[in-house]
């Protein structure tokens, strides 16, 4: 026998058509997936932004960077300078310098009343804390010493550095004051004057900064790259991972709302089941008139489309302005609101093909029980 | 196009007796048929039967062109539902122009058979309104008037006139039957409306019980 398909152009269009008809059931379904797309997206996006603000603060502070040191148990056991400059150009690995904290102390010769612990740090310290070296020769000035020296950034003055005891005045030396501002100045550092005089030879400590990405590689890497002899070197981050209270890739990964677009589906297909329930002897009603489950699948989910689609990209826009108005990261407003509605609204799509797809039953008894 | 039923059966899930047994009918291409018969016979059944739209238990059904070619009823029936059958939320010319649709009318054209359909019925003036105004009689109207926009070569229409008055009747089932080209098989309590058919199938505990040829008799 030969069938006669419904024209799925036609189809396309009774769905759409039927889309705008009714008043408040469209309008129902289009603020549903708003709110729920919005809802979803916007959570995540402050849940986010919260959390990757956690993790900045904890990378200023001095996340992600390792202090290596000797391995041998002897208090004259070094680091390479050298080794510890080249893991500068090893992949993963955003920046390294090698200290010495020496038993010296200095002063300027504007503050000659004053007097802190002198450390020497191999160039890479510039790069290290994002700084730019002087021309000439310099000396990093840490915040505490600026503010009770009254030493300024670009400042030149002569720098006087002597044993702790002062007895032996060493050298007295014009530098340019480099002044720095940062949280992640190691504990050791603080009060210090850090010179860049240190481009050869050994050191007591190397630092090095690297990322989320390479954090495993590289802390494996250190041991070996920077051992002495036989004896790998000692690694150990320069803040523990639990400063914060938690991982940040494993908080992010395990974040319950990171699951919303999941709930957020559930509801749009709950929502769209009893659409379509109350509409049955519609459906009942066009296929009567022929139209075969192909063509009432395209019917239903150009009405799908019509409505959500447009819903999904309304909650959008609320979401990322909503999220960027309360300040969340431009970046992680679009991605996570992006994100959670695109995926929301997917899987109930497919659910709903699913349900559109389901029998619409004896159509007798469709068209019987019409109220 | 012939409609032919041979043998058929049709019990409805749960019921402990058929609605139709051992039914057989045979609608000539261009006829008229009414179903006739009292509550609970299968008149309904029989048409939806007939129409494609239940699947029987046992026997056959189909309907076949002039050329021996078989067809799905329903891609070749158009119909008017016992109920109402319309969609409540789409406006009057919309839910008649379907019919048109379904013959592959442009949307232009479509619309402009909806609007004769619909002055046939005399309802030109209610076209734009949403279906769900509708009083009970138009609703039907409409649903008649979508059944003449269509060229489909089989109409199946239930109860088409129940919520009519007389005169009305009188005009719709001369427009639905006037075709000479369709098939025409309607389900009616009116005794005088299955008389202006040409067959008149008269059911009882879903058994064909007569076949009335009243043009054929009348003209002979």
């Amino acid at each position: 026998m030969r069938a006669r398909p419904w024209p799925l152009s036609l189809a396309a269009r009774e769905g759409l058509l039927n889309a705008v008809a009714g008043r408040w059931l469209p309008a129902l379904m289009i603020l549903a997936t708003a709110v729920v797309t919005a809802g979803a997206g916007l959570s995540n996006a402050f849940d986010v932004s919260r959390l990757a603000s956690a993790e900045a603060d904890w990378i200023d502070a001095g996340g992600y960077t390792y202090v290596v040191e000797p391995g041998g148990n002897g208090d004259s056991a070094t680091v390479d300078v050298s080794s510890c400059e080249r893991l500068r150009d090893v992949e993963g690995i955003n920046g390294a310098f090698a200290l010495t904290v020496t038993d010296e102390t200095a002063w300027p010769s504007n503050a000659p009343g004053t007097s802190s612990t002198f450390a020497q740090a191999s160039l890479g310290v510039y790069d290290f804390f994002g700084l730019a070296a002087p021309h000439t020769a310099g000396v990093i000035v840490t915040p505490s010493v600026a503010e009770s020296t009254g030493l300024a950034d670009g400042e030149l003055t002569d720098m006087s550095v002597s044993r702790h005891d002062g007895s032996i005045v060493r050298r007295e030396a014009r530098v340019e004051v480099v002044a720095l501002d940062t949280q992640s100045l190691p504990e050791a550092l603080a009060g210090t004057y850090l010179s860049t005089e240190l481009v050869g030879g050994e050191a007591q400590q190397c630092y090095v900064e690297t990322d989320a990405a390479h954090d495993d590689a590289v802390r494996g890497y250190l041991a070996a790259a920077l051992a002495s002899g036989d004896e790998p070197a000692n690694v150990r981050p320069r803040l523990s991972k639990n400063t914060y209270g938690v991982d940040f890739a494993t908080a992010y990964d395990t974040r319950p709302l990171g699951w919303a677009w999941v709930a957020g589906a559930v509801f749009l297909a709950a929502l769209w089941a009893i659409v379509r329930w109350t509409r049955r002897s519609r459906l009942a009603i066009y296929a009567t008139f022929g139209a075969d489950a192909r063509a009432r699948l395209v019917m239903q989910m150009s009405e799908w489309t019509a409505l959500t689609g447009l819903g999904a990209i309304w909650g959008w826009a609320i979401g990322v302005c909503f999220a960027l108005a309360m300040g969340s990261d431009a970046q992680i407003a679009v991605t996570q609101v992006s994100g959670q509605a695109a995926a929301s609204w997917c899987l109930a799509s497919v659910v709903a093909t699913l349900i559109a797809l389901a029998p619409v039953g004896t159509l007798i008894d469709a068209l019987k029980d019409r109220t | 196009m012939r409609l032919v039923a041979e043998d058929v059966q049709y019990r409805y899930a749960g019921s402990d007796h058929a609605v139709l047994s051992g039914l057989a009918c045979d609608v000539p291409s261009g006829t008229s048929a009414a179903i006739l018969g009292p509550s609970g016979s299968g008149k309904t059944t029989l048409l939806t039967v007939l129409g494609g739209l239940l699947a029987p238990q046992s026997g056959s059904f189909y309907c076949v062109d002039e050329n021996g070619q078989r067809h799905v009823p329903r891609s070749v029936s158009t119909w008017v539902l016992q109920t109402v059958s319309l969609l409540p939320d789409r406006s009057v010319i919309d839910n008649t122009a379907l019919g048109a649709y379904l013959d592959g009318w442009g949307v232009a054209e479509a619309k402009a058979r909806a609007i004769a359909a619909l002055a046939d019925m005399g309802l030109a003036d209610r076209a734009e309104a949403p279906a769900k105004v509708l009083s009970g009689g138009e609703a039907q109207r409409v649903a008649i008037a979508r059944a003449l926009a269509s060229d489909r070569p089989i109409l199946f229409a239930d109860e088409p006139t129940g919520q009519l008055d007389a005169d009305t009747t009188d005009r719709v089932l001369g427009f639905m039957l006037g075709s000479a080209r369709r098939t025409v098989v309607l389900v009616t309590h009116d005794e005088t409306a299955a008389a202006r058919c040409d067959l008149v199938l008269k059911l009882r505990g879903g058994a064909l019980v007569e076949i009335d040829r009243t043009v054929l008799r009348d003209a002979g």
